[in-house]
Order: structure tokens, then C-alpha cells, then sequence
């Protein structure tokens, strides 16, 4: 399994639902919450380039956007790293 | 063409460009609500977001809408805005590259339409302009995301041809990253390494009951068939040759109760020892061992008869879900180049296209290209009244076409579609227990050991310690280990929840688990969100005002100036208009100055539809109609004035009106004794005026965390439910004791909430809320009859009345009843006839 880390800030839907979706497919993952986190947001700009939550990062993937847009990277890079 | 890139038009001279760092707008949700915001804000265009600064790009026309409104506004958002740059041309993003293309063949105004909206759906895409006078589309390309060969042959796909113009700044595609590649977007040149959809991959595989099987097929009953006709034979049997009957019967019972023993020494293995198995097993050859070898094998007889019925009863609840699978066609036609060619519907892949024939079902969630049709969405939504869809709009798999020809993009590959998704929840949702099953689970723990142990000391006892006779006590013990089998009690919770989530999916409430299915039904509050749940989202014309002219024919001519707009005022015109029947008159020379007004010919007269201050610019407007205006906006409504040159001709309101059942949703929730509050950001007054007309509480002007305080309060006071429409209200949602989302089917919604309202009516919280206190009402009367029945067997048979098989047939007939009780879940209706799509008049107070 590779390591995921999820990057959120507070009462966001997206990251609301990546966490359920992370969880209902088993996968471990770290939570990080940026806002009000100098260095967490600073690490999560360094993988992403990207300031917005949620990020997430699964392995060396990063993916960022809303909620639709992530789900199906998120599920193939699950797959792809469970087949592999 | 005077493209010089990357801003080929300067901004209007009173437009501003400005740039803010936006603090606080740190989550994808929190851009679509500052996205959504600016929409609404007249004078605000090219409003860009950025994922990768954090910041909002906007050309503000400051004589329409003030700087300090509009930060007012993010503010009141809950976010502080910082003005980074103004009036400087757009700092150029390193991985944006600004595109202009001439579109040959977008020379209409609903081509341009179809452009847009197909603009909208490519991701990486932001800042689209299209413009009438040159024919051009313009935007603003993350090439990362879409590559801009994917771009042009999307409008190839639509039929236009688009050609490149000025010399745009090259992207600095470079800097690929491996990961931010959408995978939704698939073509053939472009390598996608592990972002391919493996069909195969996801397949589920667990076909319990085969649907077409009948049940003597099924292992289980091949075991009553074969142990019922032994039986039979061993009776007859005794009629000839009374001494080999009870061989027979005792074959009977052996043969019956093997597959018994075995699943009971598996559980055993597992730390089960006192599995219902077990307890059969023991009844059984203890009634082989004290000579009852009869009563044995009808013991087992009946046990199989009642398991067969719980086998069928899962299976019936579960066949009803697994039919809506086999609803998505197994072919599909993939078109190539000029023609189609027939292929299986999960070989599809995404960014495929698709054509749907009439009559046919729709092979893939995916977004229609073009053509117009009636789709009947009743396999994922449950509901039967077709639905008219046309280009850019979404459609799913397992829809029926009922009239046009429609070629549809692939978005979703099949194991991945909306159906098998919900299909997919619904079984997830069956194994989660309720917290009533949970109990009855620890229940049973301590009950089985139980019944043995007391079982035991009857038939032991007497004999042993009091001088009884064997025979008689060895038989009471026997039968109280049938009679204390807690069948028909464990079978009670799971087979309502099964019939309930199955009946309720099958009328569009997807409900996540027993454990949200039994907490709807106790909730004391229904927290509804205002926009997009209650209110649909989608603003409709209230008034229409003649100055010397007729209403209809006010709408007539502004519907017609509008008709070649897609702003949402002018949608609700022209929609307002088709409602009316009106035919609408042909315009030339339509142009549209964004966010101020829309001008054109018609019927040789230049008329314009403009927003009341616009319309003040070129002549005031007489105090009656201003008036007038006042008293609609005061009312929360938008009004808009129609004009011919500098006369006006009459006004029009609008309003995000309340979806047309909320009305009844609120009473039906009222008349279950469940209060309703109406949470919103909104301005009190117009908060107010839309809560009166429902006959709700309200809390306006909140803040996303006073909503959140608000249901923590709440949820003092007994269970409380959110309803929201799941884009921006999941912290609601998970902070409420049960989240129920308002989407058709969109990815947050089902993943966010406990509950969703496939079909997006409000009225489904009122059916939930029945749903729920019916199948828990069913639950109860199982519980209750299970009990009951066994307790009355319990004290006839110690006093001898009843005896072992009459037991056997009283457990058997509690399971029986029970697994029917719950089986009449899966014809649950809502409580009352299905709730029509009634508009309902004039708001008069109604008390339920």
C-alpha cells in the first residue's frame, strides 16, 4: 500500500468526501489540516503546487480539485497500486 | 483578425482587472462558493480562479458593482480578500496558455451555446469567452489537464472546426505532472500509464441468488425437497411396515441434519458454539437417541423449510436492486468516424462517444453531444416522468431513450457508473448493521448459550435430582432447545432493513445503513438548507408588469431578446414564455453587453432587456414603475426592465422560487411531528419571505460555522437530519445526527451524506422519515411476535400441552410470518399516493 497523505482544511465538502471515500475503500492515509498550518501548507504546495484543499497524494501522484474530479484518479491509482 | 496575445481584447475602459489573494478560500468547495457568488454579481465577467495561488481574478465594471461590494460580499462569505494587483493586464499563468479560436460553423446562437456548455465540462479550461461579432471562442488552457488537440477535436466532435489564431504563448507543457493527468478525458494519442480504467478490475462478483433460479434449485432447497420426501416416504412407510419406519426417520433426520452439524462445527471453529445450528443439530439426534426419531426429522424439515424462506426473502430484496444492473444495455454503439459499430457496453471507455437510438437504453453515464430527447431516468432516480435532455446536459447508464437520436461522450466506465455505484452503496448499506440489529446481535449472544444451559437442566434435573422419569423430561429438555431457537428474532431486524433500503432505492432514497435508516424515523428536527434544496437553484419569473402593453406581450418580446442568451435570468424568461405558449417572433442584430443588458431587432423595433439601474442610465424610469421595483425587490426578487429605445414597455420579476413540493414536504414533515428550520446565508428578509410562504422556522445571515453551531444545538434537543444539496453542505451533513443530500446522483452528495434524494424532491425527506418509522414499526412487531410466540410454546410445552414438532411448526411459522412481514417493506408507497408534481397556488397558511 502506499503512503497517502490527505491535505484539508475544516468544513470543506470535497475533503469531507475524499475522507469517506478513502475510508470506505480501506486505504490508510494521513490527515493533514493546512489552514493555520505554516508548514503543512508549505509541504502540501511543495508535492502539489497548489494552495487549495483537498489534495490528495498517493504515493508519487498528487491530485487536487474538486471531489468529482479526483474520485476516479484516486480509485485508479488505488487499483493501479493494488495490482501492481 | 488583431490577435495579439494573451488579452486580444482590452477590457471596456470602466472595467478594472483585479486580482485578490483570497484568505480563507482554501478547499474546492470553497472556490465553487466564491464561483457561484460571482455569478451573481451584475458587472462582474472573466472571473478566474486559481488552485495553484489561492487567488480571484475578475473584470469588475465598478460602475455596476462597487470594489467594496463585492469584497462586502466575500466577507460576508467568510473569507478576507487582499488586493494583489488592479487595472494591470493578467499576469500570465506559467501553465495557462490564452487561446483564441475562429469556430467555423458557431454562427448561431445555440451553436454557441453548445460551445459553451461543452467548454464547461473540459477541465483545466477557465475564462471562456465566446463573442457573436467575431465568431471566436477564448479561453484560458491548463494544457496539463486538457491538451489542446483533446480541446479541438471536441469541437470537432460537435461539428465545428476550429482554427487557432495569433501567434498563442506555448504552454509550458514541459512540466507534465504525471498525476494531475485527468484520467476522464482518454484519446488515443496520449499515453495514460496507470490512469487506464481496467474494465475487469472492478467487478463484483457476489450473485447470491441467481435471479432467474427457481428455489428448489438452490442448495437449500434441493435440502427440504430431499429431507421433506424422505419424511413422506418414512410415513407412508409406517402404514406397511410399521418397525422400518423409524429407520426411515431416522434416515430423514440424518440426512437432513448433516449439512447442519457442519455449518455448525464451521462456526464452532470460529468460537460460535451455540449457532442456531448447533441448537437443531442437538434437537435433532437427541430425539433420534430418546426414540422420537419422527419428530426428528420433522424438526429438521421445518428448520430447512425456514431457512429456505429466509434465503428467499434476502433474495427477493436484493433482486429488486440487482435488476436496476441489468437494466444498463450489454452493447453499445460506438461510433467511428461516418458510421457505428457495435461493441460491448464495458469495453467502453471514457471520452468515447456514443450514439443512442430511440427506444434504446443509455449504455454509459456520460454527457449528450448532441441531439434533443425524453429520458426516462427511473432506473437511478426512481423517477418515471420522462425528463427532456439535450446537449451538455448529463445522462446515465440504464436511462431509456424514449424519442431522439443522441450521441453521448463516455464519462464513466461501466463498472464506474451511477447505477452500479448506488448498487454497490445498497449492498454496503445491507451489511451495516442498525444499532437495533447490533443489539439483537449481543442479544442472541447471551440468549443461545442460555437456552442450552436451561435446556440441560430441565432435561437433566428432574430425573437426576427428584427421581423423574427420563424419558418425558429428555424430551421437554429437547423441545425447549427448539422452541428457545431464536430464528425468526435475528431473521427480524436484517430482513426489514434489507426490504426497507430496497424499497427505498427503488423509489430514489438511497439510504447508507441501518443505522441511518433506524435514526431518520427518531430525529426530532429537519434542518433544511435554503438554495438548491429548498429553492431550486434555478430563478423563475413571478411577475410580469405592462406599461400600456399587455403581460403576455411584455414576455413575448423580452423572451424573444433573450432568446439567445444562456444567462439564467434569460433562461427563466424564455422558459417563462414556452410555459405561457407564446411563439416567439424572429430577431436580428441580438448582441448582448455582458451583465448590463441584451438589445435586439424584433419585429423592426429595437428593444433591450436591461437590469433598472441600466435602464436609468438612458432615461429615468417613471415613479410608478419604480415603484414597483422597489416593491419586487424588497420582496427578494430581481426585476429587470424591457425597453424600446428609451420607452419602457413593462418589467419582469424573478425569483429563485421554492421547489414545488416544498410546500407539502414541510406540512407532510409536520403532520409526522418533526419540526423543520430553514438554515441560510441569505439576507433575513428574503430568508423570511420564502420560510413564511412554506410555513417553516428560519435562521438567516448564517455563517458556514453558525450552521454548524446551529445543529449542535439542535442535536441537544433530540436527533436532527440536514438536508442540503451535498456540493457545499457536507460539514452540515456529517455534523447532523443523519446527512441527507438533495443530488441526482453527483458524486459528493453520494459520498457525503447518510441519505440522498435521488429524485431531487423534498418531499423524499417526508417519505424517508416514513420509510424509516415503518420499517422500524416492522421491526417491533417481528420482535414482538417472535418473542410472544415463543413464549407461549415455552410454558404450554413444560406442562406438557404442546408438544416437540407443534414447537418446530410454531418457530417455522414465526420465521415464516416474520420474513413476510418485512418482504411488505418492498411494496411500501410512501404513505399515501406517490406525491405528484403539484405546484401548489397561493401561499396559504395550511396546519397539519
Amino acid at each position: 500500500m502506499p503512503e497517502i497523505t490527505l491535505y484539508t482544511v475544516p468544513n470543506c465538502a470535497d475533503c469531507q468526501a475524499i475522507k469517506r471515500l478513502l475510508t470506505r475503500q480501506g486505504a490508510a492515509f494521513t490527515e493533514k489540516n493546512v489552514r493555520g498550518d505554516p508548514q503543512a501548507l508549505a509541504e502540501m504546495q511543495a508535492r502539489a503546487q497548489v494552495r487549495i484543499a483537498p489534495v490528495t497524494v498517493i504515493g508519487e501522484q498528487a491530485f487536487y480539485g474538486p471531489f468529482d474530479d479526483q474520485r476516479p484518479r484516486i480509485l485508479a491509482a488505488l487499483r493501479g497500486e493494488t495490482a501492481a | 483578425m488583431t490577435a495579439s496575445p494573451p488579452r486580444p481584447d482590452a477590457p471596456l475602459p470602466e472595467t478594472a482587472h483585479l486580482t485578490y489573494f483570497v484568505d480563507g478560500m482554501d478547499c474546492a468547495s470553497c472556490v465553487q462558493k466564491v464561483e457561484r457568488m460571482m455569478a451573481t454579481l451584475p458587472g462582474a465577467s472573466g472571473v478566474k480562479t486559481s488552485f495553484n495561488k489561492q487567488t480571484l481574478d475578475l473584470d469588475l465594471d465598478e460602475t455596476r458593482t462597487s470594489r467594496t461590494t463585492l469584497e462586502q460580499n466575500l466577507q460576508a462569505l467568510g473569507y478576507t480578500p487582499e488586493l494583489l494587483s488592479r487595472a494591470a493586464p493578467l499576469t500570465p499563468i506559467e501553465d495557462l496558455s490564452h487561446l483564441t479560436y475562429f469556430v467555423d460553423g458557431m454562427d448561431c446562437a445555440s451553436c454557441v451555446q453548445k460551445v459553451e456548455r461543452m467548454m464547461a465540462t473540459v477541465p483545466g479550461a477557465s475564462g471562456v469567452k465566446t463573442s457573436f461579432n467575431k465568431q471566436t471562442l477564448e479561453l484560458d488552457l491548463d494544457e496539463r489537464q486538457t491538451p489542446r488537440a483533446l480541446l479541438e477535436r471536441n469541437l470537432h466532435s460537435l461539428g465545428y472546426t476550429p482554427s487557432l489564431q495569433g501567434g498563442a504563448a506555448s504552454p509550458s507543457a514541459a512540466k507534465s505532472h504525471e498525476g494531475h493527468d485527468h484520467a476522464g478525458q482518454d484519446h488515443h494519442d496520449h499515453d495514460h500509464g496507470s490512469h487506464d480504467h481496467d474494465p475487469g478490475g472492478h467487478g463484483h462478483t457476489h450473485e447470491i441468488p441467481k435471479p432467474g433460479q427457481p428455489w428448489y434449485a438452490t442448495g437449500q432447497g434441493k435440502l427440504v425437497v430431499t429431507s421433506g420426501v424422505l419424511l413422506a416416504l418414512a410415513w407412508l412407510f409406517g402404514f406397511i411396515e410399521p418397525q422400518f419406519a423409524t429407520v426411515g426417520f431416522i434416515a430423514a433426520t440424518l440426512i437432513g441434519v448433516w449439512p447442519l452439524a457442519k455449518k455448525a462445527v464451521a462456526s464452532a471453529r470460529f468460537g460460535d458454539y451455540f449457532s442456531i445450528n448447533t441448537l437443531v443439530s442437538l434437537a435433532a439426534l437427541g430425539a433420534i437417541l430418546i426414540g422420537e426419531a419422527a419428530e426428528g426429522a420433522v424438526v429438521v424439515f421445518f428448520f430447512a423449510v425456514g431457512e429456505l424462506l429466509e434465503g428467499i426473502a434476502a433474495g427477493r430484496a436484493r433482486a429488486g436492486i440487482q435488476a436496476l444492473a441489468a437494466l444498463a444495455p450489454k452493447t453499445a454503439l460506438l461510433v467511428e468516424g461516418q458510421g457505428t459499430r457495435e461493441v460491448p457496453a464495458n469495453a467502453l471507455r471514457v471520452g468515447q462517444t456514443v450514439q443512442v437510438n430511440p427506444g434504446a437504453r443509455v449504455p454509459a453515464d456520460g454527457t449528450i453531444l448532441s441531439g434533443t430527447s425524453s429520458l426516462d431516468d427511473s432506473p437511478v432516480t426512481g423517477e418515471s416522468v420522462p425528463v427532456v435532455k439535450s446537449a451538455g446536459n448529463s445522462v446515465y447508464a440504464g436511462s431509456i431513450n424514449t424519442d431522439g437520436v443522441l450521441t453521448v461522450r463516455v464519462d464513466k466506465a461501466a463498472s464506474d457508473n451511477t447505477i452500479a455505484r448506488i448498487i454497490h452503496m445498497v449492498e454496503e448499506a445491507e451489511g451495516s448493521k442498525a444499532p437495533t440489529a447490533r443489539f439483537i446481535d449481543r442479544f442472541s449472544r447471551y440468549y443461545t448459550p442460555g437456552v442450552v444451559a436451561v435446556s440441560a437442566l430441565v432435561a437433566l434435573v428432574p430425573p437426576l435430582f427428584f427421581g423423574a422419569q427420563w424419558h418425558p423430561w429428555l424430551y421437554k429438555g429437547i423441545a425447549l432447545l427448539l422452541i428457545g431457537c431464536p430464528c425468526a428474532l435475528v431473521l427480524s431486524v436484517p430482513a426489514a432493513i434489507t426490504s426497507g433500503i430496497s424499497a427505498g432505492t427503488r423509489r430514489g432514497l438511497l439510504i447508507k445503513g441501518g443505522a441511518a435508516l433506524e435514526s431518520i424515523g427518531s430525529v426530532k428536527t429537519v434542518a433544511f438548507d435554503k438554495t438548491g434544496t429548498l429553492t431550486a437553484g434555478k430563478p423563475r419569473v413571478t411577475d410580469v408588469l405592462g406599461v400600456n402593453l399587455d403581460r403576455n406581450e411584455v414576455l413575448r418580446l423580452a423572451a424573444a431578446v433573450e432568446s439567445g442568451s444562456s444567462h439564467p435570468l434569460a433562461k427563466a424568461i424564455t422558459d417563462a414564455a414556452r410555459q405561457g405558449g407564446l411563439t416567439l417572433p424572429p430577431v436580428t442584430d441580438a448582441q448582448a453587453i455582458p451583465g448590463k443588458a441584451v438589445t435586439a431587432t424584433v419585429e423592426g423595433r429595437t428593444l433591450s432587456v436591461s437590469s433598472p439601474r441600466h435602464a436609468d442610465t438612458f432615461a429615468p424610469l417613471p415613479g410608478s414603475v419604480r415603484a414597483k421595483i422597489t416593491a419586487f425587490e424588497e420582496q427578494g426578487r430581481t426585476a429587470v426592465v424591457l425597453r424600446d429605445g428609451t420607452v419602457p414597455l413593462g418589467v419582469i420579476a424573478i425569483r429563485d422560487e421554492p421547489r414545488p413540493d416544498a410546500r407539502e414536504a414541510i406540512a407532510q414533515l409536520r403532520g409526522l411531528g418533526v419540526q423543520t428550520v430553514m438554515l441560510t446565508g441569505d439576507n433575513a428578509r428574503t430568508g423570511q419571505a420564502i420560510a413564511s410562504d412554506l410555513g417553516m422556522d428560519v435562521r438567516a445571515e448564517l455563517l458556514p460555522e453558525d450552521k454548524l453551531r446551529l445543529i449542535a444545538d439542535l442535536k441537544a434537543k433530540g436527533g436532527v437530519a440536514m438536508v442540503g444539496d451535498g456540493i457545499n453542505d457536507a460539514p452540515a451533513l456529517a455534523q447532523s445526527d443523519v446527512g441527507i443530500a438533495m443530488g441526482g446522483g453527483t458524486d459528493v452528495a453520494l459520498e457525503t451524506a447518510d441519505a440522498a434524494l435521488l429524485q431531487e424532491r423534498v418531499t423524499g425527506v417526508a417519505h424517508l422519515v416514513s420509510l424509516s418509522r415503518a420499517t422500524m414499526q416492522n421491526i417491533k412487531v417481528n420482535i414482538a411476535f417472535a418473542l410472544g410466540l415463543k413464549a407461549i410454546f415455552l410454558v404450554t410445552t413444560l406442562l406438557g400441552y404442546t408438544n416437540l414438532w407443534m414447537a418446530i411448526l410454531a418457530d417455522t411459522g414465526a420465521t415464516a410470518i416474520v420474513t413476510a412481514n418485512a418482504l411488505r417493506l418492498l411494496r411500501w408507497k410512501g404513505g399515501g399516493p406517490a406525491a405528484p408534481r403539484t405546484v401548489t397556488a397561493a401561499p396559504t397558511p395550511t396546519r397539519a
